[in-house]
């Protein structure tokens, strides 16, 4: 009963969504170190839609398909781009973050965007203490540069700190450019000093997606419209 | 809407990125003008509600801070009146209103009441953060590489303040090209001038120019996304 209806209905939520997240794509197309979100669809299909009424759940009918969205992230870090801050350093290892220490625990970034604080602690653009190696916050004196293995060195030449680096499985987005998921450290990874990881959104594929997605959503409309005069008619006609 | 949100936000995002960009090309002739660059990071994250895959639902971009580059090499004008740093820091000012801004800027001259002053009038600060003026029945005194105010050949004992930016926190701009520093500042003597120059501007052109088409990119890009959705929920809403 109403099948179709929930199976174009399902669809067209998940293209609604689905438009959202390529949204959110392409407001970061300029962002460093961003990930993009890329709207996944599967075959949905629930154990049935019940109603609970006073004489108990009535089951009301099974829905044999549908779509439902989700999103997967596209963990192919941007091309690096040279800054002035010899702080800053872009990862170029495969799949190498940083850790940096949020008020929810540990996260990781590729935005190596790190500035010092008047009391010395390397931190991010908003402010939060990337770790070194050992899990701690770094301390370093004024004109300390990043190396290629991720060591700080200060002006006199001397080691000040190592920035932590990290593989992440399966990292899961946070926002703000953070990730979360179980990682372990990187051996042998290597970043690119006075370097900013870009965004990896592709500005031309996003948009092909948002129109396909746009289309999708049309023919979905149309697909519940169909439904819902098949319906009327099913209750004018037969009833 | 939740994708109309982070479509405005990816505009005003770049919007706020050109703006800053857009400044820094405008100042690209500037003496001592310090360059500005804009950090976008991705806006909040959250998961999808659980009914369909995992996935997150992004609310766009912001700018999370301005960053700043004091680079800029040295120009000779000739002027025995201008100086410039040869290290890192900035001249320290006295604003109109009280407080102290800072500035790379040193094309000054003796006001006619005998301070030292900029361009826009604002009077220089000497290693202990009072104005610098003539000595009592001086007419003339000269600034040397060393920082010191001679006047008639002999020292006078004040030598001009400099704020080093490993003293400084947060700054944000104050009138006539100066930067307000957050919070209290260190004034130390200056460590070398060179007289008869003055420090160039830090603006990149090809770093400023990139910077605005990059930004422009972004907006072209959240224009169409803007499309898209409103498209997309007319479609909804007309069903």
């Amino acid at each position: 009963m109403l099948t179709g209806l929930y199976a174009a209905g399902s669809g067209l939520a998940a293209a609604y969504r689905g438009e959202q997240v390529l949204a959110h794509d392409t407001a970061n197309t300029e962002t460093p170190g961003f990930e993009a979100l890329v709207p996944m669809e599967a075959p949905w299909r629930p154990a049935g839609v019940v109603a609970t009424g006073p004489g108990g759940a009535v089951p009301l009918g099974r829905v044999p398909w549908g779509v439902a969205g989700g999103t997967a992230l596209d963990t192919v870090a941007g091309a690096p781009r040279q800054t002035q801050d010899a702080l800053a350093a872009a990862p170029v290892t495969p799949n190498t973050y940083f850790a940096v220490q949020t008020p929810a625990g540990v996260r990781y970034t590729r935005v190596g965007a790190f500035t010092r604080t008047a009391a010395g602690v390397v931190v991010t653009p908003s402010g939060l203490p990337v770790l070194g190696v050992g899990g701690r916050p770094l301390t370093v004196p004024a004109g300390t540069r990043v190396q290629a293995d991720g060591s700080l060195v200060a002006a006199s030449g001397r080691v000040v700190g190592h920035l932590a680096l990290y593989t992440v499985a399966a990292p899961r987005p946070a926002g703000q450019g953070l990730y979360a998921g179980a990682a372990v450290v990187a051996a042998g990874g290597r970043v690119l000093p006075a370097a900013v990881v870009g965004s990896n959104v592709s500005l031309s594929v996003t948009t092909a997606d948002l129109i396909a997605s746009q289309r999708t959503l049309q023919a979905d409309a149309q697909a519940v419209q169909a439904e819902n005069t098949a319906a009327q008619q099913v209750e004018t006609q037969v009833g | 809407m939740e994708g109309l949100a982070a479509t405005a936000s990816g505009l005003s995002t770049a919007q706020r990125a050109l703006g800053v960009w857009a400044n820094d090309l405008a100042n690209a002739q500037t003496a001592g003008f310090v360059v500005e660059h804009p950090l976008v990071a991705e806006g909040p994250v959250r998961a999808m509600p659980p009914a369909g895959l995992p996935g997150s639902v992004g609310s766009g971009a912001t700018l999370a801070a301005v960053g700043r580059w004091e680079s800029g090499g040295i120009v000779e004008t000739g002027n025995p009146s201008d100086v410039a740093l040869t290290g890192a820091g900035f001249f320290a000012v006295a604003l109109p209103g009280g407080g102290t801004g800072l500035t790379r800027s040193g094309a000054f001259h003796w006001s006619p009441g005998g301070h030292l002053v900029t361009v826009g009038g604002l009077r220089v600060l000497n290693s202990t953060g009072k104005p610098v003026v003539l000595p009592a029945g001086a007419s003339h005194a000269e600034v040397r590489p060393s920082g010191q105010v001679f006047a008639g050949g002999k020292p006078t004992g004040i030598v001009l303040g400099v704020a080093s930016p490993a003293s400084l926190n947060a700054v944000r701009g104050g009138p006539d090209g100066t930067l307000v520093p957050v919070g209290p500042v260190h004034l130390g003597p200056v460590a070398g001038l060179r007289v008869g120059a003055l420090n160039a501007s830090g603006v990149s052109l090809t770093a400023a120019v990139v910077g605005v088409l990059r930004a422009e990119r972004a907006y072209a890009g959240s224009t169409k996304a803007l499309a898209a959705e409103s498209t997309g929920l007319k479609v909804i809403a007309g069903l």
